[in-house]
């Protein structure tokens, strides 16, 4: 038993402890933007997201990338922010400014709120909540079921052992959304284009037919990939092909 | 005038023959040789049979078509029966045509014999005033000019033109010369002078093949002076052009015949920065019909913005033809920086001085756009965005240094800490579930259970006597309660069978004689002091006897 409490605080303990020097960094990165120094500042945010990830980190790498004229980079940043904190305003406005001004203009099919309530459900920062919610109702709900054991009286027992049932089968489901997140930080469902303009094909082949024109910064969906090539979706539903080399997953 | 002079006659006859008359008419005189002629019996009053005859130099195609008419007057009724045949001329020369009879009844009509000529000489030409239409050529290729002139011949004093009629242009293009003057002037024609004058010309380009007859041009003109006024008219002959189409192999993307044509593109600039606009201008020039060359179908790159061609000409029409220039002018944007092709064209037209097919085309062009200075960004209204307004914002600042960042690709949910926290309640619950198991079973198990714990229910008897040595009886009664449970527990008896006997037997067994004896002893004192009260000096030596007697029955494995 002892040995296993040393195990677990020890893998905890990476949670807990912070290596330094990223602060130092990013503040260099703040203070190259303060001066107008755009590129500079990219350079550093963009080292630093190379090796950490966090919502202010990635929306100052977009904006350093804005102001460089980086269209394509900087929407590329605000798109992994918005997976990370898809309700910030200052992220909302930086996007559609950016967004304004690239050349694609595509109509957006009409999205149901659904799907907006799940991406903030799902979003990277509420994974954490998802996952100590997981673990504190499973602590819970087993309590309640292991301690109406040990109790004499029917009626009480009855009850915390129904409490205890309700709350570990709320603790799955709970558990499930944790997954649900999870899978939604790990996968990588759009891309942004970083090429000036891109042909997009009909097929996986560069002799295939020109299915339509792409334009740096347009936000893709990533349908399939294969060797090389990846499948987008543009918002008005059409699809076609892209090397991989022109876009750069969210 | 002859049939004026007939119907003249007719009515002389109709009186001899007391309304009863046979007339026979044509409805041309002269015809041409092949010219189809119809040849019209009369029979005014009554109606008869039409004898009709053979005509020499005339073949007979149909007829007679019957037709009939009835008139009143003066309260008498005239009825008027009209047999038409159809004739073909067949060579030149006069034709007589003989006297016709016509039998009605009781009688036979004849009618008046007279002379048709057959000529294939112009109906007007021997007269003093006739039209022509004079053509530049009358052979020709499918779009190839031909120049035709409208020209009035006449040797008249005081001519005076009233009204004319133009032929039907049909399968041809037609351009009229805008700046043309009629003019008379002399000329002799067959040792005649005649007054001549070009009312109009055409420019006309055959669309279609085949052979087209122009006729009808027709004039009405008074001549003489105000008292003496005289109305005539005059028909051109028709005028016959045959269009020969196209040779085979004609290839795509071709503009038309010309005589010769030359094409050119010539772009504003190939260097600009993006969003700026490129003037291309694509110039045909030659002679031909250049108003019916259509813009070129070029292949623009896809993300070029580019609009309709502007058509501009400098096209002259005159007595030769068609000339000049015609030029499209696209304007084109490239809306993103980047390389362009600008493809090549090809495209082609037959000229009609070699009579082949001849190639024009143009090499394709790279069109190169650079970025445009950052912020200038005027331009993006273009694209019909309609949040414009948003560009005059700017992004909003920087976020400040967080208090916690990730380590890229470190997460909690999915670590081994997580399914280790994850996994502890469960552990818990499993430890906590056999402890209650255990628990459960040690209660069941009852009489292991109570022997395991008899030495230590005694020693809590031991300690209860041990509290009350003032009061023997007390001390003693809570001894013998401790040694009774503890035989119960110990030894499975029966509370109802403790007899001295029976505790005897059980200890014996089990502890041995000494033991037994200790034991008995001191149940024996327990026995008494339920009966006799025992003095208290006893007490202490036995409560020690006891504590010796349980550890040492206790350790008896």
């Amino acid at each position: 038993m002892k040995k296993l409490t040393i195990i677990l605080l020890l893998s905890i303990a990476p949670l807990f402890l912070n290596a330094s020097d990223w602060k130092a960094k990013f503040a260099e990165g703040n203070a190259f933007y303060e001066q107008g120094d755009y590129e500079q500042a990219y350079t550093t945010f963009r080292g630093l997201s190379d090796a950490y990830s966090s919502f202010e980190l990635y929306f100052n790498t977009g904006n350093a990338a804005y102001k460089s004229n980086k269209l394509g980079e900087a929407i590329l940043y605000y798109q992994r922010a918005k997976k990370i904190n898809p309700t910030n305003e200052d992220l909302l406005t930086n996007l559609d400014i950016a967004n304004a001004k690239v050349k694609d203009r595509i109509e957006e099919l009409p999205n149901l709120g659904v799907e907006d309530a799940w991406g903030i459900a799902t979003a990277s920062n509420q994974l954490n909540f998802w996952s100590w919610l997981t673990i504190i109702l499973t602590f819970l709900g087993l309590g309640l079921i292991a301690g109406s054991f040990w109790i004499k009286r029917q009626n009480l027992r009855k009850s915390l052992f129904g409490v205890g049932i309700t709350t570990l089968v709320i603790s799955f489901g709970v558990y499930g959304m944790s997954r649900a997140t999870f899978n939604n930080v790990l996968k990588n469902t759009s891309a942004v284009i970083l090429s000036p303009k891109i042909e997009v094909k009909t097929g996986p082949n560069t002799e295939e037919q020109n299915a339509f024109l792409l334009h740096e910064g347009t936000t893709v969906k990533i349908l399939q990939r294969i060797d090389g090539w990846v499948e987008i979706k543009l918002a008005n539903g059409n699809v076609g092909w892209v090397q991989t080399s022109a876009i750069e997953l969210v | 005038m002859h049939r004026l002079i007939l119907c003249f006659l007719a009515l002389i006859f109709s009186f001899l023959a007391h309304g009863q008359s046979a007339t026979c008419s044509v409805n041309k005189n002269p015809v041409r040789p092949g010219e189809a002629l119809k040849i019209t019996v009369s029979v005014t009053g009554v109606n008869g049979e039409v004898q009709m005859r053979q005509i020499e130099g005339l073949q007979f195609l149909n007829g007679p078509s019957v037709g009939e008419q009835h008139q009143t007057i003066n309260g008498k009724r005239t009825s008027t029966y009209s047999y038409a045949y159809t004739f073909r001329a067949q060579k030149e020369g006069t034709i007589q045509i003989p006297s016709i009879i016509v039998i009605t009844g009781n009688k036979k009509l004849k009618t008046d014999p007279f002379k048709i000529e057959v000529s294939n000489k112009q109906e007007a030409k021997s007269s003093d005033f006739f039209l022509v239409l004079d053509a530049s050529k009358r052979r020709v290729n499918i779009g190839e000019a031909v120049v035709l002139k409208y020209k009035v011949y006449q040797r008249y004093r005081g001519f005076q033109i009233e009204g004319y009629d133009f032929p039907e242009l049909k399968g041809f293009w037609n351009e009229q010369v805008k700046d043309h003057q009629g003019q008379w002037s002399n000329v002799s024609v067959n040792g005649k002078n005649y007054q001549v004058a070009t009312l109009k010309i055409d420019v006309l380009f055959p669309q279609q093949s085949g052979t087209f007859t122009l006729e009808n041009f027709k004039m009405d003109a008074v001549v003489g002076n105000f008292f003496n006024a005289q109305k005539i008219n005059a028909i051109s002959a028709p005028l016959s052009i045959t269009v020969n189409p196209l040779p085979s192999g004609k290839p795509d993307n071709f503009v038309g015949a010309f005589k010769n044509l030359s094409m050119k593109v010539e772009p504003s600039s190939l260097e600009v920065k993006a969003n700026e606009a490129v003037n291309i201008k694509v110039t045909y020039s030659g002679v031909g019909n250049l108003r019916l060359i259509s813009a070129p179908q070029i292949k623009w790159p896809e993300d070029l913005e580019v609009y309709d061609p502007e058509i501009s000409d400098r096209i002259t029409v005159n007595s030769n033809g068609m000339s000049g220039k015609r030029t499209f002018e696209y304007v084109i944007i490239p809306r993103s920086e980047g390389i362009y092709n600008l493809p090549d064209f090809k495209t082609s037209y037959f000229r009609l001085e070699g009579q082949s097919y001849a190639p024009l085309s143009w090499e394709s062009q790279v069109l190169s756009a650079t970025a445009n200075e950052a912020g200038a960004d005027v331009n993006y209204s273009f694209n019909g965005k309609t949040d414009v307004q948003i560009l005059n914002q700017d992004i909003r600042y920087i976020q400040n240094i967080p208090t916690k960042i990730n380590v890229q690709g470190s997460l909690f949910f999915g670590s081994l800490s997580f399914y280790l926290i994850y996994a502890s309640p469960f552990a818990l619950f499993l430890l906590s579930f056999l402890a209650l198991r255990n628990q459960k079973s040690k209660e069941q198990d009852t009489t292991g259970y109570k022997q395991k714990r008899a030495g230590k229910n005694l020693k809590k008897w031991l300690n209860e006597a041990s509290k009350q040595q003032n009061d023997s009886s007390k001390f003693y009664a809570s001894l013998q309660n401790g040694l009774e449970n503890y035989l119960i527990d110990k030894f499975f008896m029966e509370r109802s069978k403790l007899s001295r006997q029976a505790i005897q037997s059980r200890i014996q067994a089990y502890a041995g004689d000494d033991l037994c004896i200790e034991f008995l002893t001191l149940w024996d004192k327990t026995e008494m002091a339920r009966f006799a009260p025992m003095t208290s000096s006893e007490i202490p030596e036995d409560l020690s006897k006891a504590n010796d007697l349980l550890s040492k029955i206790e350790a008896i494995k």
